[in-house]
């Protein structure tokens, strides 16, 4: 792919600059390529190989005092229909209508890193190769644990920006995503499965993955349902961002806007605080390689790191340009990677505990209500904490609520970096409820 | 059923329409212009099939097996809430060609989002170049002869009225639902209107479908004493316009909803007599044993399934069955990813574990004939074996007396989401509240979430009442973390016990 824009694109552009039915309009070019790598057990099942291209126009008419909005999608075979899609995109945006809000005018974008020439042109074709070689070692070496099935995603994309406020900016992105499913025979029959994604193939650690993948599949063939009761529940840092949903929902601006969030600027979370350390989140949208992090948003806002929560009070919002405009407030941009300062515990003195504790490795779905933060979920990969010992547990269900665990939370000293996720790389809170046996 | 992930979850959640109400449309002004005349009606497929059939000619000279896919989604999203409202093109508008050739062992794709000519030739080429056909260890046997065009059966064609007219159709439907309520802080009505269009070609069979899905929902929200509620009410079904309206019933029960959302308390834990309500049947037929026969997950020595093909894995009242040829349903299609034209597949048969659903990868590698069950997400990602509409047939048992038999128990209702383990074949799913019944009567005592969690052939075994009723709730289903298609799932009332949470 090349940084030249398409005749598409050109025309496009052409047509908007020119209609004077139009108040404002965003184009979005995206040129994508991919290949697609299957195996069942270590063998071959299929390839793929994916090439596409769309336009995404957004156009603006003044409706009244009201801003109307709509958009389409133009693919390479509408070339000879540009018109005809703007007249229906500007059809649209006539029937219906916003407060009226601003583009944001020409700016540089960030310079965030989140392309790897790995991972591009034909030499992705070399890294795929390589990666499914490395996981094919890595299975190999494994003992008690073997492949069920593996597939791997190499991909890129190039995106031009444009608005009729004069902003136009182009970025190369690049993603790699490996699924790894592994069986285990033992006790009994078990699995484990992985998705691993990130921007830059050198970050993805197939031997590191591959490990855990097999000693977790290893441990679930001699895994139990834990016990019950009201116990402290350490959670991995790979279920903080689904646990933490919630926090994100109400900290963004629309939900400020449209008076679905519980939360006040300036003012502390609706946490009560006992003994826990206060929460402090980013949306870090320049994180190097982050798979949230982008140059420019959908509205051509630059990527920022943000502090949204700051030891529990309530900064500011994650605001797009429409909302933040409603609010008055600054752009951030949509919301970017996660990121949660070190906390004080070492990772090993957060699993002591007097009385019996519960490690949460993996959850079976999280998914908290993000209005109210109840939830309750499987526990798919546990490990069950008892005077001096461990052992691994599944099933069974942790259930709380996110708001009530965060004032007892504490932090892990050590961090790690799962693509979207920046942070401790484990959480404890105290008096989560188990059911178990 | 990973109904989406999470972070789909999350950003979705914010979209939003701000303002105040509109003026008159400046619509009625830019139509007037000469250029907006009703666009063109394109016959579908009309040369795209011969195209296709061309590039799988080309390709059949070489490869043992070869077809083409294409796959397109659009259509007309409308919002209206007390801001404002949005018209607009539906998300994940795509298009696009997937070749496909077998070289005796593995399968080769090169997909374009395109149908162009010469895109749809440089994909065969490439395939042509890179592939060479090994000593062939499997066989696919082609499929018979047919050449047929379908579309959805509807009421009232949306392309029989103007964006302006369902508009105010939508308009109308917010003037029902938006509740003069303290508590209500946040009304939404929604429309989308969404054609789903796929041609597939191999040897002689050449089909086209054209399929109008319309998902209509109202939403309230808002908060009581500082705690938050909500209340949904939603039609999501293959068809007209005629879809995109509630009945009073069900803006009723979404009002209940709402107001009883204020007041639920967490589950305790525990082993109780449960009567699920027919989404939650849905769910439990979807993520007990829907995923668990997908026959790709044979071919990986993932499904605990196999081992009991023609063996009892349910009580003997239960069937369970996958038919993607029900007529206006959510997870219906009349063929296949794949070209195999939609059945029933009666996967258990009172009680007795009958038949998987396969994708032309497993039917082949494990030798068995094909259901219609090749599907994919669109035409840049591969096709699975995967669900349709998957119910628990009904029994014979009026509904209410399944109820009237909790002496001491729970009454599931509403889904939230699911998530299937066909290894271990144990279960996990939401349903959105259980409400308490002591001497078959509700105590009034609502809790929620409430999480069902357990074993398989436990659950399915321990069923002892099926109700006489049947419907099917609709959803998206994932396959692991990825592959969202849409799907129903459902039943009668069913009883039986449950480890809920």
């Amino acid at each position: 792919m090349s940084g030249a824009r398409s005749s598409l694109s050109e025309a496009l552009r052409s047509a908007l600059g020119k209609d004077r039915r139009i108040a404002a309009w965003q184009l979005r070019s995206d040129r994508s390529r991919g290949l697609q790598t299957y195996l069942v057990k270590d063998q071959m099942e299929a390839d793929r190989r994916t090439d596409g291209e769309t336009h995404t126009v957004v156009v603006f008419v003044k409706n009244g005092d009201m801003l109307g909005r709509a958009g389409i999608t133009v693919n390479p075979g509408d070339a000879s229909s540009v018109q005809q899609k703007i007249d229906q995109a500007v059809y649209m945006a006539g029937l219906g209508g916003d407060a009226p809000w601003a583009l944001p005018p020409a700016s540089a974008a960030s310079g965030v890193e989140v392309f790897d020439e790995a991972l591009a042109g034909e030499k992705a074709r070399t890294t795929s190769k390589s990666i499914v070689a490395a996981w094919r070692g890595a299975v190999q070496a494994q003992s008690g644990a073997h492949p069920s099935s593996m597939e791997l995603f190499c991909g890129e994309v190039e995106s031009t920006a444009a608005n009729s406020s004069g902003f136009s900016a182009t970025t190369r992105t690049t993603r790699v995503s490996m699924l790894t499913l592994l069986l285990a025979e033992g006790e009994r029959a078990a699995e484990r499965i992985s998705w691993e994604e990130r921007r830059r193939a050198s970050d993805l650690d197939v031997g590191t993955i591959v490990a855990r993948v097999a000693a977790e599949a290893r441990d679930l063939t001699r895994a139990q349902v834990p016990p019950s009761g009201s116990v402290p529940v350490v959670i991995d840092a790979q279920e903080m961002t689904g646990f933490l949903a919630p926090v994100q929902a109400n900290a963004g601006a629309d939900g400020l806007y449209q008076k679905s969030s519980r939360f006040e600027i300036g003012k502390p979370l609706p946490i009560e605080v006992k003994g826990g350390e206060g929460l402090t989140l980013y949306s870090n949208a320049i994180a190097p390689y982050g798979l949230q992090s982008y140059a420019f948003d959908d509205d051509g806002i630059a990527g920022q790191r943000v502090a949204l929560v700051e030891n529990n009070v309530f900064m500011r919002p994650w605001a797009t340009k429409q909302f933040a405009d409603y609010l008055k407030v600054q752009p951030t941009g949509a919301f970017g990677n996660w990121e949660i300062p070190a906390g004080k515990t070492p990772l090993a003195d957060l699993t002591r505990s007097d009385g019996p504790l519960l490690y949460v490795r993996a959850f079976s779905w999280l998914t908290p209500d993000p209005a109210r933060g109840n939830f309750g979920t499987e526990i798919r990969v546990g490990y069950w904490f008892e005077k001096g010992e461990h052992r691994p547990v599944k099933g069974g269900t942790v259930s709380g609520n996110v708001f009530a665990a965060l004032g007892t939370a504490r932090y892990s000293k050590e961090t790690v970096f799962l693509g979207d996720y920046l942070g401790p790389s484990a959480v404890r809170f105290e008096g989560l409820t188990v059911a178990g046996a | 059923m990973s109904r989406i992930t999470r972070r789909e979850f999350l950003m979705r959640g914010g979209s939003a329409i701000a303002g105040g109400m509109l003026a008159i449309p400046l619509a009625e002004r830019l139509l007037s212009s000469a250029a907006l005349a009703a666009p063109a009606v394109t016959p579908f497929p009309g040369p795209l099939a011969d195209d296709l059939a061309a590039v799988v000619a080309r390709l059949e000279k070489k490869f043992p097996y070869a077809s083409a896919l294409y796959a397109s989604q659009n259509g007309v999203s409308m919002r209206r809430d007390r801001n404002g409202r949005r018209v607009s093109e539906a998300a994940f508008g795509s298009q696009g060609v997937s070749l496909r050739v077998f070289d005796g062992t593995q399968f080769h794709d090169s997909a374009v989002g395109s149908t162009s000519p010469d895109a749809l030739g440089a994909a065969a080429s490439d395939l042509m170049r890179q592939v060479t056909v090994a000593k062939s260890r499997y066989r696919i046997l082609p499929l018979a002869a047919q050449r047929q065009t379908w579309s959805t059966h509807m009421e009232i064609d949306p392309a029989s009225e103007s964006l302006e007219d369902r508009m105010a159709r939508v308009e109308k439907e917010f003037a029902r639902v938006n509740w003069d309520d303290p508590r209500v802080k946040s009304v939404r009505v929604s429309t989308d209107v969404s054609d789903i269009r796929r041609v597939f070609v191999s040897g002689a069979r050449s089909l086209a479908s054209t399929t109008t899905m319309v998902s209509h929902a109202a939403i309230l929200f808002g908060f009581d004493q500082g705690r938050p509620g909500f209340g949904l009410a939603r039609r999501v079904e293959q068809g007209g316009l005629e879809v995109a309206q509630l009945s009073d019933a069900a803006l009723e029960r979404m009002k209940k909803e709402f107001v009883e959302s204020f007041g639920t308390l967490p589950m305790p834990a525990g082993e109780f007599d449960v009567v699920f309500a027919p989404p939650v049947t849905g769910l439990l037929a979807h993520e007990s044993f829907g995923h668990g026969v997908e026959m790709d997950q044979f071919v990986k020595d993932r499904a605990k399934a196999r081992e009991f093909l023609g063996k009892p894995v349910a009580s003997s009242i239960v069937s369970l069955v996958d038919d993607p040829s029900i007529a206006g349903a959510r997870g219906s299609y009349p063929f296949d990813d794949e070209g195999v034209i939609s059945a029933p597949t009666r996967i258990i048969e009172n009680g007795v574990f009958a038949r998987p659903l396969t994708d032309l990868m497993s039917s082949t590698f494990l030798g068995t004939s094909r259901s219609p069950n090749g599907r994919t997400q669109g035409w840049d990602r591969k096709p699975y074996a995967r669900m349709s509409n998957t119910f628990v047939s009904p029994g014979a048992t009026d509904p209410a007396e399944l109820l009237a038999s909790l002496k001491d128990g729970l009454y599931l209702e509403g889904f939230r989401n699911g998530i299937e383990d066909p290894q271990g074949w144990g279960i996990q799913f939401t349903a959105a509240t259980a409400r308490e019944y002591q001497g078959g009567k509700p105590t009034g005592k609502i809790f929620a979430p409430v999480t069902v969690t357990g074993y398989v052939p436990e659950i399915l075994s321990n069923i002892t009442m099926v109700g006489s009723d049947f419907a099917l709730e609709p959803g998206s289903c994932g396959k692991g973390f990825k592959e969202f298609i849409p799907v129903t799932s459902g039943g009668p009332h069913i009883r039986t016990k449950a480890r809920v949470s």
